[in-house]
């Protein structure tokens, strides 16, 4: 093997074969024309939801060389998988949140629906009490499913949270939050306790 | 997508999901079970329904694939919470490759995807992204949403960190392992 593009020793079209050979999906067949018609059909008469994200919140096609500057830690942290298990003894509630890195484009997630948010492992109302070097502190309010403290902590953001982006908090201002671990759920899910949301969220834990 | 959408509405996106429904499926079941790209398939051509004005003329199929990928973290959240109560997740990305071992692997497929699996997931999905799903640098741009330039040079790294990786996983494959061209 000669060493002709500066690659390790094999060059561009061997590292092509031997990935393409490994592809899981070199038997899937095409979808047929009939599936093509159903889910066509399906994605037009979806009625499922009552809320769509604002198009006034996309970040413009090519990302901002500021934004990953602007998320530091949680952009550095982002970059690996990393699974802890919590230590012994230790509480399951939540106190600590975390947000998606931006990734992505600036584009369209589902409109967020009630069977959805359903599925978050917690979901609660909280309020802004403090934003301090890039830490929004919240008093939680109002519980719908899930253990959380009476007090998280998240990184700021710098978007919406509306396109899978991370949300910018504001003070004093009251926000519906949905996780699954202690990642918040963004695509519009967690945002301003505004009536809409609400009523979302209210749908999903009726009763709470 | 208001209500209201006009017969040329219907029109566009049925000729939109022609265009990308193979790419995006390929995508989705590269990455998860079937049940979950069925489902996130799904999802995807709701979204796209919904932005059908956003959705560029002329990188339907990354842009598309790039909507599918953030549905399918999305959904990927939503099904750990099964059986990972114990744990704390800090952050996950990209979606994994599914299928780690293949019964039809030879020697040197093992070794590919031993060296895949000793990338970071950033890297192996770029190799992804421009193998399997066959985009150019400025078409995996635009999935991951960073420029054209970004993409051709980290593209350009994690090919060579492939590369390394596979000849360290590589030895003890014989030769006879690895379908190379003639010559090498």
């Amino acid at each position: 093997m000669t060493d002709r593009n500066g690659t390790g020793g094999i060059d561009e079209e061997t590292i092509r074969r031997l990935i393409k050979k490994v592809d899981p999906a070199r038997s899937l067949a095409p979808a047929s024309d009939a599936d093509i018609t159903r889910l066509t059909e399906d994605a037009m008469t979806d009625t499922s939801n009552t809320t769509t994200p604002s198009t006034t919140d996309r970040r413009p096609a090519r990302r901002r060389a500021g934004l990953f500057g602007a998320l530091g830690a949680v952009a550095a942290v982002a970059a690996t998988a990393v699974i802890l298990p919590l230590a012994a003894g230790s509480s399951s509630a939540i106190t600590e949140l975390e947000q998606p890195a931006a990734s992505g484009p600036a584009a369209a997630c589902a409109p967020v629906s009630a069977d959805y948010v359903a599925q978050a492992q917690s979901a609660f109302s909280a309020r802004v009490t403090s934003i301090e070097d890039g830490t929004v502190t919240l008093s939680v309010q109002d519980r719908f499913t899930g253990e959380v403290e009476d007090t998280v902590e998240v990184a700021q953001g710098t978007n919406s949270g509306v396109d899978g982006e991370a949300i910018t908090f504001e003070a004093d201002t009251t926000y519906l939050i949905s996780t699954n671990g202690e990642m918040i759920l963004t695509c519009g899910t967690s945002g301003v306790d505004s009536a809409e949301l609400r009523a979302i969220y209210d749908a999903a834990f009726p009763g709470s | 997508m208001s209500p209201l959408s006009t017969d040329a509405d219907r029109a566009r996106f049925d000729a939109l999901v022609r265009e990308i429904i193979d790419p995006v499926r390929g995508y989705l079941h590269r990455r998860t079970d079937d049940a979950t790209a069925d489902d996130v398939l799904s999802e995807t051509l709701v979204a796209l329904w919904r932005r059908l004005d956003d959705v560029p003329a002329d990188a339907a199929i990354p842009w598309s694939i790039g909507v599918a990928r953030l549905q399918l973290k999305n959904a990927e959240r939503s099904r750990r919470r099964q059986g990972l109560l114990a744990q704390r997740i800090v952050a996950i990305d990209p979606p994994r490759e599914v299928a780690e071992e293949d019964p039809r692997d030879d020697s040197g497929d093992r070794a590919v995807r031993r060296a895949l699996a000793a990338l970071k997931p950033a890297e192996a999905e770029l190799l992804r992204l421009w193998i399997w799903e066959e985009l150019e640098p400025r078409e995996i741009a635009s999935v991951l949403d960073i420029s054209a330039n970004a993409a051709a040079i980290r593209l350009h790294r994690a090919r060579k960190r492939f590369a390394e990786e596979f000849r360290k996983h590589g030895d003890g494959v014989g030769h006879d392992g690895v379908k190379e061209g003639g010559g090498r």
